[in-house]
């Protein structure tokens, strides 16, 4: 049944309202709320002076440039949260919270990327902005490669942001299947994130041709892709495509595990 | 209120309780701990992979051979594991503690909180996969090395690695203050601190001079979590003095994360907590 | 009261500073760079001393103070202004020494181990406490006997129902046996069974240990069945202390009439109507200025009169009068 134009509007409003309530939610806590981008800022400096002495003390022409792999840990710094798209699902399963998700009027879906969406505001404003900005007196050129890798740059992060999803409702299925706790769930996509999609060293540097092989997990469609696109790192439209394909694929079955998982999902927790 | 050192000789007995309920723990859901430590021994070396791969892709960082950024990886790790192991069930990660209203349950407890703190996170089994895996790690870097196992070596390691620990601890400590004024905002800082810490502490981070290497041993110690101790111990650094800048880096933290923690505890004393949430409370 | 009281609280003031927060986008940038305070006083000079072995209830309407005061008994907050003292210690500066001699249980804090089975956390419980071996044993089979442990003893925390976790972190508080016991809200969100054993169990070791209890709860019906005596929080201040008995006698508190008619429903000039029920008229009265045969002979008068009871009104009712009276005054 087609929802009729005001429906449409209060299901908007209703989202509106969980993003606002979940942004001004540490907000509340005034500036000790920036502390924590302060120390992903620190972080990100150091990622980009370690670049400035791997390069120094090796020829790696071949490989890439400083200057673009330098670009390419910026904006993985900066837009880091998107590139690792976390919802509150997995903990709202484990202590039983999801219960009270399946009785409000919005789908239960909707509601946990409201409430990821609300925490993205004041990361953006508080960091990924801030950092943009801040490229040139760190010595980094933020632009994108090129208009084309600009402008494909944002689907290709809502992509990004799409396969997390899938991945953290895929993890969260585990989680309920097999009895681990959300926070091993958590530990495990930390470490994956970490190390397999590219998010802190571009995939080109693994050895024994890891790179290659990992560039078609839907990991590397998290966060490699999109970077590449940005930096100019290949073809384009190609990364894309990969993207849509993991997409298809890792939302395919994230809904088809929901659809079977739903009721033990919610029986899950305290 | 002294310190209650008196209470010293209660540390055995809260260490064989600790081991006593993990064991228990672990044979009552043998597949579950088997998850567990397999998740730990990949996941927690996987954080400071990526620099390994780089060594390995590279043929080492700067002045460092891949054997050494092995070696490198593996103290990292097994500083981790000691964490894992020793200060478990957020210990180590406070600020949650303080945050979600958590405090309460140590100060009900009779004994001093040092005590606690001490003792109330050791799950040698369960938390024990990383520090093995450290150790493994460490031990295949060092023949690759083809390091001298003397006396002196083996106790300037011992006494680096338990100072790297305390190192992070003290960071972790100091910087979960904030969750006193704070709780909304301060709950993760410890978890944001301590991945900070963990991904840069495996970064060689030789050439990297100013301002920012200062500041990386000292306001924000990621360089004391395993490269100035293990520059020492492999080699890179032929300064005689490597092997004391981190015990003495631990022991400056230590004196300033102390009393700046009993400050904040001061201000819970008054101001006590308006949140309370039992999530990760004992699990 | 016998010797020392077991606790003394004087002139004792606690305030809170509480940060407001923003409702619109517009305040929350503005409260960022001039954050706005206000300050809520818990509790305003409040004076309370509590014997030994008394059994004392701490009520009081939503946000009174009562929560507060247990906090300040057990030594989780200091007194912004005053003295606290419980068993001859400064809870906050003798902490260990005050908490080893204490039994803190609230009502939706449990102090279990999740993951593990009820037994470990009681194993916890006796290696944290110092408690020897004997102790441990005598203590464990009398509160196994008073709270019914035997069923949930090998079980996970995570497993229990909200009642077997209260039982457990009863048992738990009282395994030191301590001389002071501090509740708060014990018997929240448990069935009618589990008050009544909670309830019957803090009985038990009043009389047979004298341990003094202090309790805190919205509960009044609860509280009257254990306490003889109430300490009424109104605003930070203490609005009322005394026995039940003496609470009841406060005017506007009155006597109830159930009267069971043919159908009909009498008008009573004496007395006011409350609700009818199961065919049952309900009306409030006080007998200080209506006699019962007085308002008996009026309704006769109008109706057929079935059956005819008498009672005092439910604690709650009286409270939600005092409360009522204390909102609009």
């Amino acid at each position: 049944m087609k929802a009729s134009p005001i429906e449409i509007v209060r299901s908007l409003r209703r989202y509106r309202e969980t993003v606002w309530l979940a942004s001004s939610g540490a907000a509340g806590d005034g500036f000790y709320s920036v502390l924590r981008y302060a120390i992903r800022f620190v972080r990100l400096l150091v990622l980009l002076s370690v670049w400035e002495v791997v390069f120094a003390s090796r020829d790696l022409a071949g490989v890439a440039a400083l200057g673009t792999v330098q670009t390419y840990t910026l904006v993985a710094g900066a837009f880091g949260t998107f590139l690792d798209a976390r919802t509150d699902l997995g903990e709202a399963i484990w202590d039983g919270r999801i219960a009270t998700w399946f009785v409000a009027p919005v789908p239960v879906f909707g509601h946990a990327i409201a409430v990821m969406m609300g925490r993205w505001i004041p990361s953006f404003g508080a960091f990924t902005l801030p950092v943009l900005l801040a490229a040139p007196w760190i010595g980094v050129d933020a632009r994108p490669a090129s208009l084309v890798a600009g402008m494909l740059f944002v689907p290709s992060l809502a992509c990004s942001v799409t396969i997390g999803l899938a991945v953290d409702l895929l993890l969260a299925s585990l989680m309920v299947a097999t009895g681990w706790s959300v926070w091993d769930m958590q530990r495990l996509r930390t470490a994956l994130g970490t190390l397999l999609t590219g998010a802190v060293i571009p995939l080109a540097f693994f050895p024994w041709g890891l790179g290659a092989i990992l560039a078609w997990t839907p990991l590397a469609a998290m966060a490699s892709a999109p970077l590449r696109i940005y930096t100019g790192d290949g073809d384009a439209w190609n990364l894309m495509a990969g993207q849509v394909v993991w997409v298809v694929v890792m939302g395919g079955a994230s809904i088809a595990i929901w659809s079977r998982m739903r009721e033990r999902l919610v029986g899950y927790g305290g | 209120m002294g310190l209650g050192l008196s209470h010293l000789s209660r540390v055995p007995a809260r260490l064989a309780l600790g081991f006593r309920m993990d064991l228990a723990f672990v044979l009552r859901s043998p597949a579950l701990t088997i998850y567990y430590l397999a998740i730990d021994a990949l996941l927690i070396p996987a954080v400071g992979g990526a620099t390994f791969l780089l060594a390995e892709r590279l043929a080492g960082i700067g002045p460092w051979s891949d054997w050494q950024v092995l070696f490198l990886l593996g103290y990292a790790t097994t500083v981790e594991g000691i964490l894992s192991a020793a200060f478990t069930y957020n210990v180590s990660h406070i600020s949650r503690r303080i945050g979600r209203g958590q405090f309460d349950h140590l100060l009900v407890q009779p004994q001093p909180l040092w005590l606690t703190l001490a003792t109330e996170g050791f799950a040698p089994i369960s938390g024990g996969a990383a520090l093995v895996t450290g150790i493994a790690i460490m031990t295949w870097a060092w023949t690759g090395l083809g390091l001298p196992l003397t006396l002196a070596w083996t106790g300037a390691f011992a006494v680096n690695l338990l100072s790297s620990v305390c190192v992070v601890l003290a960071t972790m400590f100091l910087w979960s203050v904030v969750a006193f004024w704070a709780p909304v905002a301060g709950e993760e800082i410890s978890m944001n601190v301590h991945d900070a810490l963990g991904s840069l502490g495996t970064f060689p981070l030789d050439g990297i001079g100013g301002a920012m290497g200062v500041g990386l041993v000292t306001v924000f110690p990621a360089g004391l979590v395993a490269w100035m101790p293990v520059r020492a111990l492999v080699g890179v650094s032929a300064d005689p003095w490597g092997f004391l800048l981190t015990p003495a880096a631990a022991v400056l933290m230590f004196v300033i994360a102390v009393p700046t923690f009993a400050r904040g505890l001061r201000r819970y004393r008054q101001t006590g907590s308006s949140r309370y949430s039992a999530f990760g409370h004992r699990r | 009261m016998n010797g020392e009281p077991a606790v003394v609280l004087t002139g004792v003031w606690k305030s809170y500073r509480q940060r407001e927060r923003g409702s619109t986008p517009s305040e929350v940038v503005a409260r960022l760079f001039r954050p706005r305070f206000r300050t809520i006083d818990a509790l305003r000079g409040i004076d309370l001393t509590i014997g030994r072995g008394e059994v004392v209830a701490v009520a009081g309407p939503n946000g009174a103070g009562k929560s507060t005061t247990v906090k300040l008994l057990s030594g989780l907050l200091a007194p912004d202004r005053g003295t606290v003292r419980a068993l001859g210690c400064d809870p906050v500066r003798d902490r260990v020494r005050f908490v080893a001699r204490t039994g803190v249980c609230f009502g939706q804090r449990t102090e279990l181990w999740w993951d593990h089975p009820v037994a470990s956390s009681f194993d916890w419980k006796r290696v944290v406490w110092n408690i020897e071996r004997q102790d441990y044993d005598r203590s464990l089979a009398v509160l196994t006997e008073l709270l019914g442990l035997a069923d949930i003893w090998r079980t996970p925390a995570r497993e229990l129902s909200l009642g077997q976790k209260m039982r457990a972190d009863l048992a738990l508080a009282l395994l030191p046996e301590p001389e002071l016991v501090l509740l708060d809200e014990p018997t929240l969100g448990l069935d009618v069974l589990a008050k009544r054993q909670v309830l019957e169990f803090c009985r038990a070791i009043n009389e047979a240990r004298g341990v003094t209890i202090v309790v805190t709860s919205h509960d009044l019906t609860d509280l009257e069945a254990l306490a003889s005596r109430i300490v009424m929080v109104h605003k930070g201040e203490v609005a009322f202390d005394g026995p039940f008995s003496e609470l009841r006698a406060t005017p506007g508190t009155g006597r109830r009439l159930r009267l069971r008619t043919d159908g009909l429903r009498p008008v009573l000039a004496g007395a006011r109507f409350l609700e009818t029920r199961d065919g049952a008229h309900e009306f409030s009265y006080d007998p200080s200025v209506t006699s019962l045969p007085a308002l008996l002979a009026e309704a006769e008068a109008q109706v057929a009169v079935v059956d005819v009871e008498t009672h005092r009104p439910p604690i709650d009712d009286v409270i939600a009068g005092l409360y009522e009276r204390w909102r609009t005054s």
